[in-house]
């Protein structure tokens, strides 16, 4: 191995460089990542996540980042659950994404990342609709908040998913650099 | 009167850069990763993820974050089994010979902790 590595040193080297910098613009270094549905679902998290990237945020969407080699449902646990992973978007838009919902909002160490955007229709609060489904995403709402309506609605003002997932990242990233997170 | 908070300026591209790439190598196992990848590039994961010394769940995940910041690629050649062989991208290897290299970062500050013991040995 090359004699200038010496791990300590250049890990310890790149912390004070990072922290310097973070502190400089006031902003830090985040991973989200972007579940949903597949066919234009997917196309629409590809569209998100170049849009973060262009931002600087890392944004990690499994079925692109993630090697085929091993099971998805082994690789996605690793990422939402480890602690560099700070925001997870899941756009319930097909029933494969409404049961992901069910199987996150159980995992202890994924729930409180988790950002649910879910059609006005559907929405606890704002909807008229009234599933177990509802019914779930309203106990998500009570217990971590983070249920967002998202998407076209008649009269209700809501924004877009590409627009909301962005402006949450920006202002996280903003927010934990300032140390308010 | 209350002072009103000053708004955030916007990144440069530059400042951008650099906090997207500290902070995907400011972690013990994507910086052996990293230097793994330069070190041998078209490692197949599995091969990656026993030198990483780490579940391979895990592994996929550090390498996730590395390909999304845009260090890292990957791309799957079918054996017996579909293998992703992994290798560190054009803005990669230029980080990382910007960092790591003869005049890189951590040779300055190599030499910058060095310059205080030597005046005082001088002494």
């Amino acid at each position: 191995m090359t004699g200038f590595w010496e791990k300590p040193f250049v890990e310890r080297t790149l912390r004070r460089v990072r922290n310097r910098l973070e502190s400089r613009v006031q902003r830090t270094h985040i991973v989200a990542v972007l579940l949903g549905a597949g066919g234009s679902g997917l196309s629409a998290r590809r569209k998100v996540a170049r849009t973060l990237r262009r931002r600087q945020i890392t944004a990690v969407v499994p079925e692109d980042d993630l090697p085929q080699d091993l099971g998805p449902s082994v690789a996605e646990e690793a990422v939402l659950s480890d602690a560099d992973t700070h925001l997870v978007f899941l756009h319930v838009e097909s029933w494969g994404s409404a049961a992901e919902f069910g199987q996150l909002r159980a995992l202890p160490g994924v729930a409180p990342k988790l950002r649910v955007l879910v059609t006005p229709a559907y929405h606890p609060v704002y909807g008229k609709r009234r599933s177990y489904l509802t019914d779930a995403y309203m106990t998500h709402l009570a217990l971590h908040g983070h249920v967002y309506a998202v998407g076209r609605n008649g009269r209700l003002r809501v924004p877009e998913p590409e627009d909301l997932i962005v402006m949450l990242a920006e202002r996280y990233r903003q927010a934990k650099a300032l140390g308010i997170k | 009167m209350k002072r009103k908070a000053r708004p955030i300026r916007p990144l440069t591209a530059s400042e951008g850069e650099q906090l997207m790439v500290y902070g995907a190598l400011d972690n013990p196992t994507r910086l052996l990763a990293y230097r793994i990848l330069y070190e041998e590039p078209d490692i197949p994961f599995n091969a990656l993820a026993r030198k990483l010394g780490v579940k391979t769940g895990l592994a996929a995940y550090h390498l996730a974050v590395l390909k999304a910041s845009g260090l890292v690629e990957f791309r799957y050649v079918r054996r017996s089994k579909a293998t992703s062989l992994y290798r560190l991208t054009d803005f990669g290897l230029r980080w990382y010979r910007r960092l790591f290299g003869p005049r890189g970062l951590v040779a300055r500050e190599r030499a910058r902790a060095r310059r205080p013991a030597r005046s005082k040995a001088a002494g």
